[in-house]
């Protein structure tokens, strides 16, 4: 499974970062710091910039991703048809 | 005993700037009663703050709280209350701000902030992993609320950080100085950016690499994810997203919102505009500075516009733009100069200043200039005149800084006039002595709820919820006012205790409080939610009984409502009369449990809400009808 990433559609909401910590905590709780993604904002233009580091585990046990079923504005989605 | 994490953070830090100490205290202490948010808040200031002393005496407390959903996946639940004495009237005041800071805060072990003292220099909190730290805060001492996030976030090298910030207005005691975060979100009204520059406290900063957990975590994002369905189904949503909340609905040509009432046209002689100025300043004109939109944590709204003027006298970019700000930068001033006005609105932000309490003192100025009670030697030069958006613009910077007339203005249209005299008075638009916003003539409901909110004159206890999206009654009909309004106080309270937003549109009380109940772990419905909500506006109204000599002499409008009709629209000559307000006040005390004669609580009433002693407390003070 792999990840698109759309960051002209993100709003910086961080309800992706906060539905990857979820995950990460056996789904217990909410600490963005433990998030596998990080959404940067620039103040300058608005910018958002997404970003996953080696923590994304593709939300094993999961039925689908939460980041993506988290976030609203499809910013971040699942590439259909790619092998794992 | 689980570890596991709860929806609270867990503690409430008190923090002393005089003697430079902080403790700290159990949320439980307070919670169980009062369950989080703005009635918490209510209480911890009831408190602290003693009665007889002015709002910017060291004793006062500045209270930061955030709603009880923050730091969850709870839709759009970001808001932070901010609780203290109103700087206008020495009796309640409170403020409610989106953006990061509060999610942050509960991230960083923290529920509430209660701040008392003054610093005896410039400092700045900072709040992580479980402790708050007071510092030296001279790099930032008469930066704006932008420059001070940048500067703080540049000093401990962390972008992350959540700043809460006041700029020179708040420095300068001005009493519309506002609390900003994340440079567009403000907690408002009230002067809370005044008593924060009182006690010499520039910023809070916030950095929480901490957990916030749900007692039931599968029944809430069940909850959660229902609530979002709702959202994704709301007819608008499509529109909103992308055009945030002005573009899509209240900025439209054709919205009926420019019909209904409040908005003040020319400091209130008028409550509509007329259809060649709006189009000047609508959505449709706006689209062209739009860029996006953005979201406050965990929104899937985005109500918010990112909005840029590239070149020009007012070339700017900042985020957010509302109804209000149509209000408090165009119609009030008879401005069409959109770029002005967008430039008025991220100054405000950049000095700290509520744009509405600031906009309101600048308009009893420029009303006062028409009817030559004052001149150009007095404004230092300028010509306050209506549409001139350059003079706005030059004594929101003067206001923000005391300097010149801006000084004049600092304290209020109240006491502007008071020393002003020549039937000034007249033109002062205020309830219970606060520069206030709304028009009352056309929406009575809503006008009832500005005048009666123990927050003098703001929108924000029950006017919204029953009187924007409407009720089944014609928009200014009186019918069914005082019931639906002592209603749209307990639900205020109940969102402001769970802390989510009031442009999370598509979802009703019913909606949120399965997943409040999941979040806490409690069994409560929305009726037991509104229980509490019902004594957090009782709390409200005893702390102005406590702090002031409020009455029904103070629950009413100011006499143009009365007098003079409102002069063009589809509701021309609608106005107040006094046989019907009377009526709306003894149908609302009674409907409250208060005295019809005084509008003082009873214990009778307290009592039976399980405030015995809240009662007993005003008793001492005479402030209780013993009936």
């Amino acid at each position: 499974m792999r990840l698109w990433i759309d960051p002209r559609k993100c709003t910086g909401c961080l309800r992706c970062e906060l539905a990857c910590s979820f995950h990460h905590s056996g789904h217990v709780s909410f600490q963005p710091e433990r998030s596998s993604l990080r959404v940067s904002r620039s103040n300058v233009d608005k910018s958002m910039r997404i970003a996953f580091d080696d923590s994304c585990d593709g939300c094993a046990g999961e039925r689908s991703p939460l980041c993506v079923r988290a976030c609203v504005f499809n910013a971040l989605g699942v590439h259909k048809g790619v092998a794992a | 005993m689980s570890n596991r994490p709860s929806v609270y953070a867990g503690r409430i830090a008190h923090v002393d700037l005089t003697s430079g100490t902080v403790r700290h205290e159990p949320t439980s202490d307070y919670a169980r009663r009062w369950i989080g948010g703005r009635p918490l808040n209510t209480a911890l200031v009831w408190d602290a703050a003693p009665p007889g002393i002015s709002w910017d005496d060291p004793c006062n407390a500045l209270v930061f709280g955030a709603g009880v959903l923050c730091g969850t996946l709870a839709p759009g639940s970001a808001r932070v209350s901010v609780d203290s004495k109103n700087a206008f009237n020495d009796g309640m005041g409170s403020a409610n701000v989106g953006g990061f800071f509060g999610a942050e805060l509960k991230f960083a072990g923290f529920d509430h902030l209660v701040i008392t003292g003054r610093a005896p220099r410039p400092v700045y909190l900072w709040v992580r992993d479980g402790e708050v730290e007071i510092r030296d805060a001279d790099f930032l001492w008469g930066e704006t609320t932008w420059e001070t996030e940048h500067r703080i976030r540049t000093r401990l090298s962390d972008e992350r950080i959540r700043v809460a910030a006041i700029g020179p207005a708040g420095e300068n005691r001005v009493r519309s100085a506002c609390i900003i975060c994340d440079r567009g979100c403000s907690a408002g009204g009230s002067g809370c950016g005044a008593v924060m520059g009182s006690k010499n406290l520039k910023a809070v900063a916030v950095r929480g690499k901490g957990a916030i957990g749900v007692a039931r975590a599968e029944e809430f994002m069940d909850a959660v994810y229902a609530a979002i369905g709702k959202v994704n189904r709301w007819k608008e949503i499509r529109n909103i997203r992308g055009a945030g909340f002005y573009g899509a609905l209240g900025g439209r040509l054709e919205s009926p919102a420019w019909e209904w009432g409040y908005r003040p046209v020319r400091n209130g002689q008028d409550e509509y505009w007329g259809k060649d100025r709006i189009a000047a300043i609508s959505a449709e004109k706006m689209q062209a500075y739009r860029k996006g939109t953005v979201s406050c944590f965990s929104c899937p709204i985005s109500c918010k516009p990112w909005l840029e003027i590239p070149a020009g006298e007012f070339a700017i970019q900042g985020e957010g733009w509302w109804n209000n700000s149509a209000n408090s930068f165009c119609t009030k001033f008879d401005n069409t100069n959109l770029e002005s006005a967008i430039y008025a609105h991220y100054l405000t932000n950049q000095l700290g200043l509520d744009g509405d309490d600031a906009a309101q003192a600048i308009s009893w100025a420029f009303e006062c200039y028409e009817h030559g009670l004052i001149t150009s030697a007095d404004t230092d030069g300028l010509e306050l005149t209506w549409g001139n958006h350059d003079a706005l613009v030059a004594m929101l910077n003067k206001l923000a800084r005391r300097e010149g007339f801006g000084d004049f203005l600092a304290d209020g249209a109240v006491r502007a006039a008071e020393r002003l005299g020549k039937g000034s008075e007249q033109f002062v638009i205020a309830v219970k002595g606060q520069d206030s916003l709304d028009g009352v003539r056309i929406n009575k409901g809503w006008g009832f709820g500005v005048v009666l909110s123990p927050v003098a004159g703001r929108h924000l206890r029950g006017s919204l919820g029953p009187f924007w999206q409407g009720n089944e009654n014609p928009v200014n009909s009186y019918k069914d006012v005082p019931a639906l309004l002592l209603f749209g106080q307990k639900e205020k309270a109940v969102q402001d205790m769970l802390g989510y937003c009031s442009y999370v549109y598509g979802l009703k009380l019913e909606d949120w409080t399965p997943i409040a109940a999941a979040a806490l772990g409690c069994d409560m419905d929305a009726d037991a939610f509104l229980d509490v909500g019902l004594k957090a506006h009782n709390l409200e109204k005893a702390f102005n009984a406590l702090h002031t000599n409020f009455s029904r002499k103070d629950d009413y409008p100011c006499d143009r409502y009365y007098n003079e009709p409102v002069a063009s629209g589809p509701f021309k000559g609608e106005r107040l009369d006094h046989p019907t307000w009377d009526a709306m006040l003894d149908e609302h005390y009674r409907l409250h449990g208060w005295d019809v004669a005084t509008g003082l609580q009873t214990r009778s009433g307290l009592t039976a809400i399980g405030m015995a002693d809240v009662a007993d407390r005003l008793a001492r003070h005479g402030r209780l009808i013993e009936t």
